[in-house]
């Protein structure tokens, strides 16, 4: 064998047996994988296998126990996140992490701050950057703009342009689409295949395994901290990886949908306008049923649902629970009237990171879960036993602070403490972003069973195939208006799309 | 099946030793303090008569209901530089009314409604006003202590001719431990309960540790923050009162520098200053040790001018410690 090809078949980076501990959990058990420059590798895995904390450890966010880390060749240990972009590793992280008062240039020119040709701050030249990577993705961002005022999907992209910046042979994304529309992650895959002709070497971490399957050369799947499989995506199904992903069969997806739904109105909202976001909005919720609301990012479905519920002001219109019209003043009135909100955004609006897990599931049951004055501990703990249960939790104590958790355990958490509430109504905002398949399932499974119970859902989503796979009927959102709802056979991700993009209307329009 | 039991055994283990974790300030500062206390009393056998350890416990019992206020201040994330100020203006104002009226409700009324305007307007300017908690009360701090120039002109009043039972409460002893000891430690064992146990309280610590979250579970923040001055006010006027119970007089000097002793101590004691954390036993114990480091200052002859430099040194080890053990505990970021 010749010398040169030698080099060519060698990896760009070897991690070897790393192993990983944190207190009362393994994240990493004896890791054992390759990643070659110019493929894209997959990494899958169930919420809390440990893929974020591999991939931190291998661009110096994290500082591994044992085991060895090769790169290019030569062993390294990478002791922070500077340390690994100077030599060419550069990651993209599950949760944004920027600084919200800085422009959008500031943010995204952060890191490359040497590269600066001047020695003082050059805004022109920061500027210029900004603006050319940005539109790669086809996207009107302001570079002066200050980040907090941006979207989170184009927070995402910023975040995302922030290590194209870098010049990296190695390049991680941890689960970059979760926060993006479809579009976006569109451009984001034309942009993962250019840099995979440069040579680059890909990882890629999504819950979403279309993607996996439409985008990567070989998938890798962990379980529990433990290396399970590396497979070529060209020869393999779905259903094995998911399998070795959850260790077991998965079965049906998606639970069977509503014979036909009753003709018993929960919950009807009349006229609803809070001008510029949404105006005239008017939809029935019945019971037996999952009322989907799709649309594009921006619009208005998140506002109407925080109109409903009293955490956004509404200009006018009414609101009907069981037919009695309600007076909802405060997010407080919704959740005694039993309308609850699942927040989309998860660490900002959702955790108290630094709080344990049973303070995190009674933050909104606080009345139930205590006398006149002193909480019920033992009533807490219990309520937070049978929802940890009810929605397969994982966790290591109950004491432990929510920041720990991975992001799908989190997620379930939020549900767990909407769940307290025992509610009437359950909107849920982009109830799995970030979960993977096997707690997708089990979410899934726990709609339909509250559907069942009598309890009217509303899942508000951006992942078409979760709309199309869960829900009765679908309302589509286009620039504030609604523009109809669909059913049965209708409910196809081109109808839906036809009707978000303002070309089509709905059928009961 | 054995590895699961394993795994199980393992997690018991690093569960207890979290626990140990996080209960480890109480302990430390329980150490530190006995051994503190150990060192001194060889030092000088004085240190540990009881009539010293009493003199160390009245002198920070005053200021102990301003610590209890401002620990809650703390876990809600925000704090109060006012609260010497407002004390010092609760004394002023209730000997003034006494003074010219004798009649000492009035004065206590009074005084108490002044205290909770404070507190009040506090509130209101971080709630409503959307102003920094430091702002905020640096102006209260300064508002209060000038109208205790105005109101005094600058001069210390007596109260001599106060009512029996207020000086009483000043200078009375139950089983040879002042009264004024041992309403702050009953005041202190109630705060540490309602603290961990009262909804109100778990409220506080929801907003401390993220507001919009606490938003979202159909808490009001600025209720609860509005809430937390208020009580901070009705706890200065109790400071400010047995202030003047015990010196049978209202100095326009009195209280300067507390609030620093105060946040000192709930630091020391576990607080945050980012909120969500904190608690009674911690802050009390904070301020214990501050409270016989300055003891001993004067026990050993040190000149008073030492006492600042050594309380902030004091302090300063305390969170370097803590920030230290927190960093391990992490294990990342070095
Ligand atoms: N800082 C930490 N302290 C304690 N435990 C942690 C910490 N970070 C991660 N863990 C634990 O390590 C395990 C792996 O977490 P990790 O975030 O790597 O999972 P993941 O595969 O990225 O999951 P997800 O798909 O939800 O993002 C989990 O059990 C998690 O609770
Ligand atoms: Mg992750």
């Amino acid at each position: 064998m010749e010398v040169s090809e030698d080099l060519l078949n060698e990896p760009i980076l070897k991690i070897q047996n790393v192993s990983k501990s944190f207190p009362g959990t393994k994240a990493l058990d004896d890791v054992t994988m390759d990643l070659y420059g110019g493929e894209v590798l997959g990494l899958c895995g169930e919420n809390g296998a440990g893929k974020s904390t591999l991939m931190k450890i291998i661009s110096g966010g994290l500082q591994k126990d044992s085991g060895k880390l090769l790169y290019k060749g030569e062993e390294v240990a990478f002791s922070s996140p500077r340390d690994a972009h100077l030599n060419g590793i550069g990651i993209v992280h599950q949760e944004i992490i920027n600084c919200p008062e800085l422009s959008v240039a500031e943010n995204i020119c952060m890191s490359v701050m040497d590269k600066n040709p001047k020695g003082f701050l050059d805004y022109n030249w920061m500027y210029k950057t900004a603006e050319e990577y940005l539109s790669r993705f086809n996207v009107e961002i302001n570079v002066k703009e200050k980040l907090s005022n941006l979207s989170i999907s184009y927070q995402q992209i910023v975040e995302i342009v922030k290590a194209l910046l870098l010049d990296c042979s190695v390049l991680i994304f941890d689960e970059p689409t979760a926060a993006l529309t479809e579009d976006e992650s569109e451009k984001l895959f034309a942009i993962i295949d250019e840099l995979r002709k440069n040579n680059i070497g890909i990882i890629y971490i999504s819950h979403r395994l279309e993607e996996v399957f439409n985008n990567c050369d070989r998938v890798t799947i962990l379980r529990d901290g433990q290396f399970i499989d590396t497979l070529n995506i060209k020869d393999v199904e779905v259903k094995t990886v998911i399998n070795k992903m959850i260790g077991r069969e998965l079965g049906d997806f998606y639970p069977e949908k509503a014979a036909g739904s009753d003709e018993e109105v929960l919950l009807s909202v009349r006229e609803l306008t809070n001008k510029p976001s949404f105006a005239n909005v008017s939809f029935d919720l019945r019971k037996g049923e999952i009322l989907g609301v799709s649309g594009l990012m921006g619009s208005g479905r998140t506002e109407t649902a925080r109109s409903i519920c009293g955490l956004d002001r509404k200009q006018t219109g009414s609101v009907f629970l069981e037919g009695k019209e309600l007076s909802i003043k405060s997010y407080k009135d919704s959740i005694s009237e039993g309308i609850v909100y699942l927040t989309e955004n998860r660490k900002k609006e959702g955790l108290f990171l630094e709080m344990s897990i049973t303070d995190n599931v009674s933050a909104m049951s606080l009345g139930e879960m205590s006398g006149k004055i002193l909480m019920n501990k033992s009533l807490e703990i219990e309520n937070t036993d049978r929802y940890c249960k009810e929605l397969s939790v994982k966790y290591s104590e109950k004491t432990d602070k929510v920041g720990t958790l991975s992001g799908g355990n989190q997620q379930k958490i939020l549900i767990a403490k909407l769940l307290s509430v025992s509610p009437k109504i359950v909107i849920l905002d982009e109830p799995t972003r970030g979960i993977d398949v096997g707690s997708k399932k089990e979410i899934y499974t726990l709609i339909r069973a509250l559907v069942d119970r009598g309890v009217g859902v509303i899942v508000i989503s951006s992942d078409l195939e979760e709309i199309v796979g869960l829900c009765d009927r679908v309302m589509v959102f286009h620039e504030g208006t609604m523009m109809g709802d669909l059913t049965d056979k209708d409910i196809t991700e081109s109808n839906i799309m036809h009707m978000a993009s303002g070309i089509a209307k709905g059928s009961n329009l | 099946m054995e590895t699961v039991n394993e795994i199980r055994t393992e997690k018991t283990e690093a569960k207890n030793f979290l626990k140990k974790l996080t209960k480890i300030r109480e302990i430390a500062l329980i150490f530190i303090i006995v051994l503190f206390s150990i060192v001194l009393s060889i030092a000088n056998p004085v240190f540990l008569t009881s009539e010293n350890i009493l003199n160390i416990l009245l002198s920070i019992s005053i200021t102990g209901f301003l610590t209890l206020g401002m620990t809650v201040a703390l876990i809600a994330g925000g704090f109060d530089l006012s609260v010497g100020s407002v004390t010092a203006l609760v004394g002023i104002i209730a000997g003034n009314i006494f003074i010219s009226t004798e009649n000492i409700f009035l004065a206590l009324l009074v005084s108490l409604l002044v205290a909770l305007v404070m507190g009040s307007l506090n509130g209101l300017l971080i709630t409503i006003g959307g102003l920094n908690p430091f702002i905020a009360t640096l102006s209260i701090m300064g508002i209060a202590r000038g109208l205790v120039y105005i109101i005094s002109k600058g001069a210390p009043m007596s109260l001599m001719k106060l009512p029996e039972w207020l000086k009483d409460i000043g200078r009375g002893h139950l089983f040879g431990i002042p009264y004024i000891v041992i309403i702050f430690f009953i005041a202190a064992i109630i705060f540490h309960i309602l603290l961990k146990y009262s909804r109100q309280m778990r409220k506080v610590f929801y907003v401390g540790s993220n507001e919009d979250a606490a938003y979202f579970s159909g808490i009001n923040p600025n209720k609860i923050k509005f809430f937390v001055y208020l009580m901070i006010g009705f706890l200065c006027w109790i400071a400010g009162v047995l202030a003047i119970a015990r010196f049978k007089s209202a100095s326009p000097t009195f209280g300067t520098g507390l609030e620093m002793t105060a946040i000192s101590a709930a630091v020391i004691g576990g607080a945050s200053l980012s909120g969500g954390e904190g608690t009674v036993f911690g802050s009390t114990l904070g301020l214990i040790l501050l409270g016989i480091v300055s003891g001993a200052l004067v026990l050993l002859g040190i000149s008073v001018y030492w006492q600042q430099l050594i309380s902030s040194l004091v302090l300063l080890i305390a969170v370097l410690m803590d920030s230290i053990i927190e960093r391990t505990k992490a294990n990342k970021r070095i």
